[in-house]
């Protein structure tokens, strides 16, 4: 990459962090997190190893959001289950799978068993619909990737995990999934979709990495930081939430710096 | 498919088109009119075999405003193919006159229903039956494509993934909107069958070649749709 665009790279990256921050700063205040709290918080979150590596940074800023991004539609659907939030839920995981394809399926298999509308839980045809109705766009999707792996020998997962992911690609990831930022507050159900969604992402990531991406584990870890800030933000509010909050993120940081530090020795 | 068809319609494209103040094809189930107001447009076209989707639009032309109830109208679905196949050619052929008619003054148009309304207009009105056309010519250049290899390899690759990306996104697009259609009365076992609407949309573009021709042969004539011909009662929350 030439030293111009990864210098272009490098400030879009930097200035999305900042986005992203200010959003998880919103959410969490809007929670009744205190200012300072919440500061503390997504600083922690977003101090990933990964988002110092000038070659890594954009690529792995933008499989951090789609993990947002299907975590918070996730956390919509759990809330208000509403055509419009199957809609982005089903865009955000579909969008995921290209950056990170067992993430995203893993996603799309485990979720359902927690998002199943009321109705859908009584009625057996229901349940088909509703889940033909949500899996359609991570299938299609899915299917998409299956065909440019497999017929045209490429694909998207390449480009993320060598850290130079193309702009198209990157903005078609995540477009499905973005208008989920206009939508907010979750409950208990949401904060248990989130968990569901962190888990399949960072085991779906990690499988992926195994098969030899290693920049794909400081993504993984990058991540993790904004999952978590979701999944803290949807924590009970009691005496000790914000404390546990700053205790919970601080360690998941200081957790990604001993990972990359262990991965570069 | 039809439940799927008016769901999609009626609970979220009609809403939207009131939504955003673009001109609307009325369907003939169930409008209330103001007297006046259809005075003030000189009734309804009586050669117009869609009079009610050419009145929405000419109010909108005359400044009035549609607006959709939070109601309910239930229809009994056409359950016999050429029952349905008449239906359906009648629609396309008065979609077709619609347009014809408010397209010899576009200007006029623009004027009276803003650019917003003149594009929608173009999308759900000629664009229904433009689409529905043009679905079989893409389907057979996309077999076309896959068949026989034109030029070079390079040339070839680029042209397939072309149609592929077409043929895939736009029937993705449409069976995704068909299986959204039931949503939001919870009739979710019906979703599934939004699958089929590659096979449905074949049906309506020979519905729509049909209106075509019979609105260059016998543009007036008004094809009856037969009705009480389903066996199925109406469900508890119908009747």
């Amino acid at each position: 990459m030439s030293p111009g665009l990864l210098t272009v790279q490098v400030l879009s990256a930097f200035g999305a962090i900042v986005a992203l921050a200010w959003l998880l700063h919103e959410d969490l205040s809007s929670r009744a997190f205190s200012s300072g709290s919440a500061r503390t918080i997504v600083v922690l979150a977003l101090a990933q190893p990964a988002f110092l590596v000038p070659e890594l940074i954009g690529s792995c800023f933008v499989f951090a959001l789609l993990g947002y991004l299907v975590g918070a539609g996730a956390g919509h659907f759990a809330q208000h289950q509403d055509v419009r939030r199957v809609v982005l839920l089903g865009g955000a995981i579909a969008g995921a799978e290209l950056a990170n394809p067992t993430g995203g399926v893993l996603a799309a298999v485990m979720l359902p068993f927690v998002l199943r509308p009321e109705e859908a839980r009584k009625d057996a045809r229901k349940t088909t619909g509703f889940l033909v109705l949500l899996l359609f766009l991570p299938a299609l999707f899915a299917g998409a990737i299956a065909y440019f792996w497999l017929v045209r020998h490429t694909g998207t997962m390449q480009w993320f995990a060598s850290g130079e992911p193309g702009i198209v690609w990157a903005a078609l990831a995540i477009a499905p999934a973005l208008p989920a930022f206009a939508l907010c507050r979750f409950d208990s159900l949401a904060a248990a979709a989130v968990s569901i969604v962190t888990i399949a992402w960072w085991a779906g990531g990690l499988l992926f990495a195994l098969f030899g991406h290693a920049n794909c584990t400081l993504a993984i870890l990058a991540s993790m930081g904004p999952l978590a800030v979701l999944l803290v933000g949807n924590w009970p509010q009691g005496p000790e939430r914000e404390r546990n909050a700053l205790v919970a993120t601080g360690l998941g940081s200081v957790l990604s710096w001993v990972v990359s530090g262990v991965q570069f020795l | 498919m039809f439940a799927l068809d008016y769901g999609l319609w009626f609970d979220y494209l009609l809403p939207g088109l009131d939504r955003l103040q673009i001109p609307m094809p009325l369907g003939g189930t169930s409008n209330h009119f103001r007297t006046s107001a259809l005075r003030a447009i000189h009734g309804w076209d009586p050669f117009n075999v869609t009079e009610d989707a050419d009145i929405g639009i000419r109010l909108a032309q005359r400044g009035f405003r549609v607006k959709t109830l939070d109601s309910t109208t239930y229809e009994e679905a056409t359950t016999r193919l050429g029952n349905w196949l008449r239906q359906r050619s009648r629609w396309m052929k008065g979609y077709a006159q619609t347009w014809l008619v408010h397209m010899r003054d576009p200007a006029a148009l623009v004027r009276n229903a803003g650019w917003g309304g003149f594009l929608g207009f173009q999308l759900f009105v000629g664009g229904t039956v433009l689409s529905a056309l043009l679905n079989p010519i893409l389907w057979l250049t996309f077999m076309a494509t896959i068949l026989f290899v034109p030029g070079s390899a390079a040339a070839h690759a680029t042209m397939e993934t072309m149609s592929v990306a077409g043929i895939v996104l736009g029937n993705a697009l449409f069976a995704y909107l068909a299986m959204l259609g039931p949503y939001r009365r919870g009739w979710l076992e019906l979703s599934p069958y939004g699958l089929l609407v590659p096979f449905y949309w074949l049906l309506i573009s020979v519905a729509a070649y049909r209106g075509l021709w019979q609105l260059v042969r016998n543009p007036w004539h008004w094809e009856k749709t037969a009705h009480g011909l389903t066996r199925m009662q109406p469900a508890a929350h119908v009747r």
